[in-house]
């Protein structure tokens, strides 16, 4: 078993979507597999972190096999891609993590910023 | 007499130089086949040593805080892992405790380079079939999930059926070896490869009898006879065994020769698969790896090595317990166990992990996956190096496949006795592909009723028409032209195909005249589809597909639009898999990773996906293919329990061949299909065969629901549009209005041109006239 601490201990989730159901009915019942996802977001960061892409990408897989819409996981696919220099992949990861971050100001800057990073490194 | 003498001493130094010679010739022979053993033994020791075959697993299976599970299916799992249930609180590996409100595991060790699971017990409590709280049983502190290790589905096994576990003689600890010692020969470490006094005895015996009764073999003399011979018992193999033994002795060091014995040694049978080498037999019978064998349990795996069936514990328990004391007892004679140590292992019970014979999982998913890997490895590679191949396959999905499917076939055979078939081959038929629709990961395949009687996998293999499967590709393609309000001709006609008419039907003779784009596909209208396609354009119709990557040569054909080609499901189910992925189509995953018999990664498959469409269009897609849920020709699945957000399509061909039902949400696809082999009519619809099979096993799988729907993406809106016209509504010129998805910025989607609005005035003189007409 990994060590998974409660996720209480979780960093909070980063953005909502926008089409979800309404913030009293989400502090009412959070989301499980949101916060089960939250786990494997963590653990995918980190890997980011000290630049082991394919272990980002394999934790982020099970990351988005519990909760489809986490739109950071698609964020930090696109980081992983892009860190393997494959920018076809990151560029698509970036547009679905546009969608589900679009609730959120501060993650559309960092998608935005991110795209422009990986189109830059493409050019 | 002179000459006589001359003669004799002639004969005399003839016979001399004779024998010498002879004796030259017979130490160059015997100096000659040594050294040939001696470079046989080494070119077998300096390569592969043994046979390991390679192990398929299933994904890890995560358990969280909140998570709505089947608990049968869990606690099948549980079983299938090994956990033995145990009437007490679990208080070693490998045991679990089921009680209706909490489930308690002590969980394996398992290591491989993605996934670590320490051996721990923890507590998982249930409220209902949920998930309430995971603590570890020790520390009692909580912890929001855990992740249960793979499950071993198949060995690529050689022609010997061997099953091994390699160590090396770091990894053995001190009491297993003296335990090894004390049991088949306490002098390994003074003796050079074989004990003289031993031998003699042995050979007085055996010349007593005529023959070779006794042995008299130490460890490497038993490493020389299991290893390079046969297991004939002549004097000759005798002999060939001492030299062997020698050049053992000569050429490797003690504990090499011991690390070789004990990863060679027989240890018994577990059904048709034999058990050997001292690491697998640990894991068999004890279910712990080697470093973790008490002192008792390494002296039972010792006195095994004598004869392993006939001491086995799963044969006779006290025949077993007897040996091991004995073992313990000359360990103790030998001052390798202290008094109190010796008494304290000798009141130990015996208990061994008990095991189920090996039998194959999934098998038409084993197969769709050995053909990937033998893209990648030879069959002797697999058969042979210890390869550890993990999968995507989720066994509680596969299980929940296997029965949906054979439950439903049943139940269409029991309602409609004209599908019975008494030729096993012959039996109504069905297939089921499961798929994770955002990463491609293959969760469940069963390419038919039963593996035994047909291997052939009708997921990937049987060519079948997709019907009104394939309809909302022709919708997909058609969205930046024709809003979703549009209207289309259903009126019975006949088309013209390259001069032959062709008259399509509806399923439903009363169909609508004139529906709309939504109306056509929520009721699966055909004669709608065929002009929607031709308004479309076959052409534009057949690129869209392609790009999809279907496998038929599609053709620019009418009949096109209603599925009249050959597909396999899995190229379907792939293709829905784009809807539910914002337009990005992955790339199927079976193998996640391969690592090599030292647990490294020696092959990687990651989620990739292509874009084909944009996830506006997409979203479209799911919006109208859970109206055809909603209120279309699927309607009847919330009849079979299913009441959260599905989009799903029935199919259904030609004299009723084939039945189809592909249904999905965020989190899960899984694609149905009903047919004969032979093409003969089922006689029922998609809905009717196909769409029940898809609700027993969605149901089945609690885990997998989510409640939730697609998010609405950037470039699609929900506006009032002209029911007439079908574009966006201008003020209220439109006399008739309705709420639809539109396209921004698509071609369709701009202004209603037929109620344009120039002036206040004009609006109310319209609106006047509509009101008044």
């Amino acid at each position: 078993m990994r060590p998974y601490p409660p996720s209480s201990q979780m960093p909070a989730p980063s953005a909502p979507a926008s089409n979800e159901a309404p913030p009293s009915e989400k502090a009412a019942t959070p989301n499980p597999r949101k916060l089960a996802a939250l786990t494997f977001l963590d653990q995918a960061r980190l890997f980011i972190d000290q630049n082991r892409p394919d272990d980002a990408i394999r934790t982020l897989e099970q990351a988005i096999n519990l909760y489809p819409k986490s739109g950071d996981a698609y964020y930090y696919l696109a980081e992983a891609w892009r860190l393997k220099g494959n920018f076809s992949q990151a560029l698509e990861f970036n547009r679905i993590a546009e969608i589900y971050l679009q609730g959120s100001d501060l993650w559309a800057e960092r998608v935005a910023s991110q795209k422009r990073r990986i189109n830059q490194i493409q050019e | 007499m002179k000459k006589k003498s001359f003669f004799r001493r002639l004969i005399t130094l003839l016979f001399f130089v004779g024998a010498g010679l002879a004796f030259l010739i017979s130490i160059g022979a015997t100096v000659k086949y040594v050294s040939s053993l001696a470079t046989d033994i080494e070119s077998r020791f300096a390569g592969r040593r043994w046979n390991i075959p390679s192990r398929v697993y299933s994904d890890t299976t995560l358990v969280y805080v909140g998570q709505t599970i089947n608990r049968s299916l869990l606690e099948q799992k549980l079983d299938r892992l090994g956990y033995r249930r145990m009437a007490s609180p679990p208080s070693r590996q490998g045991e679990m405790r089921v009680a209706p409100d909490r489930l308690e595991i002590y969980l394996h060790e398992f290591k491989s380079p993605t996934f670590r699971q320490e051996s721990i017990p923890v507590e998982i409590r249930f409220d209902g079939n949920r998930v309430h709280r995971i603590s570890l049983a020790n520390a009692g502190e909580n912890v929001s999930l855990i992740e249960l290790e793979p499950e071993e589905l198949m060995l690529y096994f050689g022609p010997d059926r061997e099953q091994r576990l390699i160590l090396s003689s770091r990894e053995l600890p001190p009491h297993l070896i003296n335990a090894v010692l004390a049991a088949e020969d306490h002098r390994f470490y003074k003796h050079h490869g074989f004990e003289i006094k031993s031998i003699l005895r042995a050979f007085f015996a055996n010349l007593q009898k005529g023959a070779i009764a006794q042995g008299g073999s130490t460890i490497t003399q038993q490493l020389a006879k299991n290893y390079f011979l046969t297991p004939e018992r002549t004097f000759k193999r005798k002999l060939k065994e001492l030299l062997i033994s020698l050049i053992l002795e000569y050429r490797y060091s003690k504990d090499e020769i011991l690390e070789i014995y004990l990863n060679e040694i027989y240890y018994g049978q577990k059904g048709s698969v034999s058990i050997n080498g001292i690491g697998e037999a640990a894991q068999f019978y004890f279910d712990k790896r080697v470093e973790n064998l008490s002192l008792a349990e390494a002296a039972t795996l010792a006195g095994l090595i004598k004869a392993p069936n006939h001491y086995s514990p799963y044969l006779d328990l006290e025949r077993c317990l007897a040996r091991r004391n004995w073992v313990l007892q000359v360990m103790n004679k030998r001052g390798w166990l202290s008094e109190t140590e010796y008494l304290d292992a000798v009141a130990q019970p015996l208990t061994p992990a008990g095991y189920s014979g090996y039998r194959r999982q999934a098998p038409y998913f084993m197969d769709y996956l050995t053909h990937q890997l033998t893209q990648l490895y030879t069959h002797d590679t697999l058969s042979s190096e210890g390869l550890s191949i993990f999968t995507t396959l989720d066994t509680q999905v596969q299980m929940a496949a296997e029965q949906a499917l054979r439950r439903g076939l049943e139940r269409l055979e029991s309602i409609m006795p004209a599908l019975v078939k008494q030729e096993p081959k012959e039996r109504l038929q069905g297939a089921i592909v499961v798929m994770r629709p955002k990463t491609g990961y293959m969760l469940a395949m069963v390419g038919g009723r039963d593996y035994g009687t047909s291997q052939f996998n009708r997921v990937t293999h049987a060519r079948r028409q997709p019907g009104s499967l394939f309809k909302p590709f022709v919708y997909l393609t058609g969205l930046q032209k024709f809003p979703l309000a549009k209207k289309l001709s259903n009126a019975p006609q006949t088309f013209d195909v390259e001069g032959t008419p062709w008259r399509p039907k509806n399923f439903n003779a009363d169909a609508e005249p004139v529906v709309t784009v939504r109306e056509a596909l929520t009721h699966s209208y055909n004669i709608a589809t065929v002009n929607l396609a031709l308004a479309i354009g076959l052409d534009e119709v057949v690129k869209k597909a392609g790009s999809f990557h279907f496998s038929a040569n599609l053709r620019p054909y009418p009949s096109i639009a209603l599925g009249a080609f050959e597909l396999t499901p899995l190229e379907l189910a792939r293709a829905y898999c784009a809807f539910a992925a914002d337009g990005v189509l992955p790339y199927p995953l079976s193998i996640k990773d391969v690592t090599n018999e030292n647990s490294q990664v020696i092959e990687s498959r990651h989620l990739k996906v292509e874009r084909l469409t944009s996830p506006a269009e997409a979203y479209i897609m799911n919006d109208l293919l859970r109206g055809v849920v909603i209120s279309g020709t699927a309607t009847s699945l919330k009849n079979w329990g299913v009441d959260w957000p599905v989009g799903g399509k029935t199919g259904t061909t030609n004299d009723y061949r084939d039945a189809w039902f592909v249904g999905y949400t965020p989190n899960i696809l899984a694609l149905i299909w009903v047919g004969f082999d032979n093409g003969t009519s089922l006689g029922t619809t998609g809905a009717g065969a196909a769409l029940p099979i898809w609700a027993d096993l969605i149901t089945s799988l609690p885990q997998y629901e989510s409640q939730e729907w697609f998010v609405m993406p950037p470039g699609v809106q929900q506006t009032l549009v002209c029911q007439e016209s079908g574009r966006v509504a201008t003020g209220k010129c439109c006399p008739r209005t309705m709420t639809e998805l539109v396209l921004e910025n698509a071609p369709a989607s701009g202004a209603c041109e037929r109620h344009p609005c120039t002036s206040r005035l004009e609006r109310f003189w319209k609106e006047l006239k509509r009101i008044a007409p």
